[in-house]
């Protein structure tokens, strides 16, 4: 049995981001939590080593997997001021009205220094077709 | 609102990030390496019944 999905309920998913991710935070260690993604390292729980309050999308539009897949592409973030210190691993994306962590992936580990600027190039998320 | 009074807005918001992005400047700027992330369908429709039960509770 074949299973199918229209991509209009993929973009609904995908435009969510859009319409309310308004922080993107590079991180050390997995973020789980809003706080974890929000407050600097250091402070309380915080993970966060650098943010930005400035995300920008492009899609969504077609995914690379074929099929149904669809994708939008989070823009780069350039020269954002680090705050702390550490290891970078991970990106994260919030809404800050609700204090919501929406969104988690991952980064080659970076070492970032505090008052120097760190640049999260465009990158995709992308839902796959149904299998 | 319809679609294009969204659309609308959400060009405009994405023009004043844009313009507030351009104001930054590098120092030592190191670039990160991000994985792309890639949701199964099934995170997807848990995710569609969330978002609906939140709008169920107000």
């Amino acid at each position: 049995m074949a299973k199918s999905c229209n991509s209009a309920v993929l973009d609904a998913a995908l435009q969510y981001l859009e319409d309310n991710v308004d922080r993107i935070s590079v991180c050390e260690g997995e973020p789980t939590t809003y706080e974890h993604a929000t407050s600097t390292k250091g402070v309380a729980t915080g993970k966060k080593l650098a943010m930005s309050t400035t995300p920008t999308f492009t899609g969504p539009g077609a995914g690379d997997g074929g099929g149904s897949s669809r994708k939008t592409t989070v823009d780069q973030e350039a020269t954002i001021t680090v705050d702390a210190s550490g290891d970078a691993d991970h990106v994260a994306l919030c809404k800050s009205g609700t204090s919501t962590l929406l969104y988690v992936t991952t980064c080659t580990l970076q070492a970032l220094t505090a008052a120097n600027t760190v640049t999260i190039p465009a990158w995709d998320i992308e839902i796959g077709s149904p299998s | 609102m319809n679609e294009s009074e969204k659309d609308e807005l959400r060009q405009k918001e994405k023009a004043r990030r844009m313009k507030e992005k351009l104001l930054r400047l590098p120092v030592n700027d190191v670039i990160l390496e991000v994985q792309k992330g890639v949701i199964d369908i099934n995170d997807v429709f848990k995710a569609i019944d969330e978002k609906l039960k939140e709008k169920k509770n107000g």
